[in-house]
């Protein structure tokens, strides 16, 4: 009974002192925050799932359906096959926007606003075009959306004043 | 595996008035959920004997670009890797190289789509390492 009285009271005391220490004696900051402190920024990541979407997009189109009385082992194969491509294919899209986004809203500047007056439209049309490879299945558009992945890519080493030709993995 | 961090007692408040403790209110995301934007740890401040860091630790630290950021991050892997020191020597025409093996440590945020850590900047120094989190803050 001593003792749960004692620890109480100690509790008490320790969130007393505790409040007139951070009342008294700020603390130094420890940041915890994502992409400011490094500054690293590079279309490269989203030129890769780019690519990823087209690549998968294109496999989906070419890949055969079984023909009328396949087995069924053949079915639970194309079945199979088709799932990973879209699967593949749909989390790549996203991980394109998410890049695209993070490019769009942390990397660039009012500053780059004046030297590229379309750069908003650009990020947009390219973000609509990630939905929409991940919800369909549109060589057009995900070969559009590698198009508007290299005018970012064109646009964002220009603003660093570097040379850095497009190029493509595939 | 203790990922958690545990609370203030009473005689952590004492230890605090020494100079081996030092406290740090975290701002941001990157280390939710287990510690919040705007709590305060307590830190262990390094001792130039880092042994006690072990993985899973969370631990504050120097940007190793930025030297004037303080950061607070997890670490994930610990590794020793070789390094060549050059010493001064007594003859003012030679010097001493030696080759010691320092420790490196791979940091990141529990957090890990809010976090720029080690992924991004590589393994960090042991004289970057600050202190080892020892308990919350009340």
């Amino acid at each position: 009974m001593k003792n749960k009285y004692f620890l109480g009271f100690s509790m008490k005391l320790s969130n007393l002192i505790a409040q007139q220490i951070k009342n008294w004696f700020p603390a130094q900051v420890a940041s915890a925050h994502c992409d400011g402190p490094c500054g690293v920024y590079d279309p490269a990541s989203a030129r890769i799932t780019a690519e990823a979407v087209l690549s998968m997009t294109k496999k989906i189109v070419g890949l055969d359906a079984p023909a009328p009385g396949a087995s069924p082992a053949d079915i639970v194969a194309y079945n199979n096959t088709l799932s990973r491509f879209i699967a593949i294919k749909e989390e790549q899209a996203q991980k394109t926007k998410d890049d695209l986004l993070i490019l769009w809203t942390d990397y660039f500047k009012p500053v780059h606003l004046e030297k590229y007056p379309d750069l908003h439209d650009t990020f947009w049309k390219a973000a609509k075009l990630c939905s929409a490879c991940k919800v369909e299945v549109s060589v057009q558009h995900a070969e559009e959306l590698m198009a508007a992945v290299e005018s970012i890519h064109n646009m964002f080493w220009s603003t660093k004043d570097r040379d850095v030709s497009f190029y493509k993995a595939s | 595996m203790r990922l958690e961090i545990s609370d203030c007692r009473f005689v952590d408040l004492i230890l605090l008035l020494s100079p081996f403790r030092r406290r740090f209110r975290v701002s941001g995301l990157s280390m939710s959920p287990v510690l919040q934007d705007g709590d305060e740890v307590i830190v262990k401040i390094n001792d130039r004997s880092l042994s006690s860091v072990r993985v899973n630790d969370v631990v504050v630290l120097y940007h190793p670009d930025r030297h004037n950021l303080i950061m607070i991050k997890r670490i994930k892997d610990i590794c020793l890797k070789k390094t060549t020191v050059v010493t001064p020597s007594k003859s003012p025409k030679t010097i001493e190289q030696a080759t010691m093996k320092a420790r490196q440590y791979f940091v990141q945020g529990d957090n890990l789509s809010a976090s720029t850590d080690s992924r991004h900047f590589g393994w960090v120094d042991e004289n970057l390492i600050i202190g080892k989190v020892v308990c919350r803050f009340l």
